[in-house]
């Protein structure tokens, strides 16, 4: 969860590193990554599954979280 | 080939210092450094420059004010391994037989630039994706976590340790002491890293002078200096960040000083985030992998262990401006060796490692990483 000013962009925002089933790693956004309350503490756990969910506004990949390795969603 | 020494070093203060001139920074490092080496400014043949976000001409801009003209000036970036890329291609100038009497400098203003964080590379398809540094090392540390069980309160233990040594540092730009407790409650930076486990921006220079070795002469050797571009980033892999590019330059670093980790005395590595010491000390060999806070645990790295790491109190304190760090790195480790390293010196220090960490390229596991060691002879 990035919360430190970043041009043009406005934290908090969530970052993945995702393996792609065959390859390769790619950066995508974190979708839905903060909490109901606005409160950014949720981390998504190494190994949850996600999905492509399409293009953030300014066009960065975005995906969500399906399944976390401990078989829960995002926490 | 000759065998390369390095004469004599010199560093500014560190911090933020917005009234001075970038000149100012470079005098002062590059004076100390020509004093301690005894070498006039007519006796240098070239001058390599390690500067990130340095205006054109920086280096000559200073350089011509203290006489030092008429020989080649050669700007290097490489990120946060530029200072440290200037003092191998200095090195290998030297050791190659090209130049006999060589400057290196780094330089770096940075509070003219940034309030905060670097600002993403926007050419940089990550960066132009909002991958700010932070964030990066955040990443590695969150997957280190939880390959490793690491606690977050244990991942703030190299802050405590590195402010800690930092006390004893009078250029440093930060000299206050933290506990745990402190450093978990400053203000979160990119989730688990809060405040006190970033290095701040900082504006500051450091040199060093290379030569022949003299044997006999008040000099430390350069038993090796490696310099190499990260691997595409395999995604197979289960390292994080950058483990593997620090990890094959040690390698080749040891082998052409024929020494191994265990042979070190002191370490000045690169911690611009807690977990980038954590890893880092594990690929240099200090410590097997998943296993590099025992080295905390046990103050195996603190001032006052076998093999301290970080002394100066590393970018966490000293501050990071990039393109001096990697020769401020150089400077503390020739202070320890030579034995004038004041109250954090490590006692008997004879062989030691400097490594530097370059910054991040979307697609490779790390921009450069650059090692040196470095002995005291005799």
């Amino acid at each position: 969860m990035v919360r430190v000013a970043v041009p043009g962009r406005t934290p908090p925002y969530g970052l993945a590193y995702v393996d792609l089933d065959d390859g390769p790693r790619i950066l995508a956004h974190v979708a839905d990554s903060r909490s109901a309350d606005d409160d950014p503490i949720v981390r998504v756990a190494p190994g949850a599954r996600v999905q492509l969910a399409g293009a953030t506004e300014l066009g960065d990949v975005l995906v969500t979280v399906l399944v976390d390795a401990t078989g829960g969603g995002p926490r | 080939m000759t065998v390369p020494a390095i004469k004599g070093v010199g560093t500014s203060l560190f911090g933020k210092q917005p009234d001075l001139h970038p000149s100012e920074l470079v005098w002062r490092a590059v004076d100390e450094a020509m004093t301690r080496a005894g070498v006039t400014a007519g006796e240098l043949d070239a001058v390599y420059v390690g500067t990130v976000f340095g205006a054109p001409g920086v280096a000559q801009r200073a350089l011509h004010a203290m006489g030092i003209v008429g020989v080649p000036v050669i700007t290097v970036e490489n990120a946060c391994a530029s200072g440290t890329t200037a003092l191998h291609e200095a090195s290998e100038a030297v050791r190659l037989d090209r130049w006999a009497c060589v400057l290196a400098v780094g330089i770096e203003k940075m509070t003219d630039q940034f309030a905060g964080a670097i600002h993403p590379e926007s050419t940089d398809i990550e960066g132009r994706s909002g991958l700010a540094l932070p964030s990066l090392y955040a990443m590695a540390a969150t997957r280190y976590q939880h390959a490793f069980g690491v606690t977050d309160a244990e991942l703030a233990m190299v802050a405590e340790k590195n402010h800690g040594h930092a006390r004893h540092n009078d250029r440093a730009q930060h000299r206050t002491p933290h506990t745990v407790e402190e450093i978990l409650a400053s203000r979160m930076i990119a989730d688990p890293l809060t405040l006190l486990q970033c290095c701040p921006i900082a504006d500051g220079a450091a040199a060093a002078i290379v030569g022949p070795h003299e044997p006999g002469a008040r000099e430390v050797v350069i038993r090796s200096s490696v310099l190499r571009s990260g691997q595409l980033w395999d995604h197979r892999s289960e390292h994080v960040w950058g483990f593997e590019l620090i990890r094959d330059t040690a390698r080749r670093a040891f082998e052409a000083a024929g020494i191994g980790p265990a042979d070190l005395d002191v370490v000045e590595c690169h911690d611009a985030f807690t977990i980038g010491e954590i890893v880092t000390t594990e690929a240099l060999g200090l410590a097997p992998e998943g296993e590099g806070v025992g080295l905390l645990r046990d103050r195996h790295t603190h001032l006052g262990g076998p093999q301290p790491v970080n002394p100066s109190g590393g970018l966490l304190s000293r501050g990071h401006p990039l393109g001096a760090t990697g020769l401020a790195q150089v400077a503390e480790v020739v202070w320890q060796l030579l034995g004038e390293a004041g109250g954090r010196q490590h006692p008997g220090a004879t062989l030691g490692l400097v490594e530097t960490m370059g910054g991040g390229v979307a697609g490779v596991d790390g921009n450069a990483c650059a090692i040196a060691v470095l002995e005291r002879l005799g």
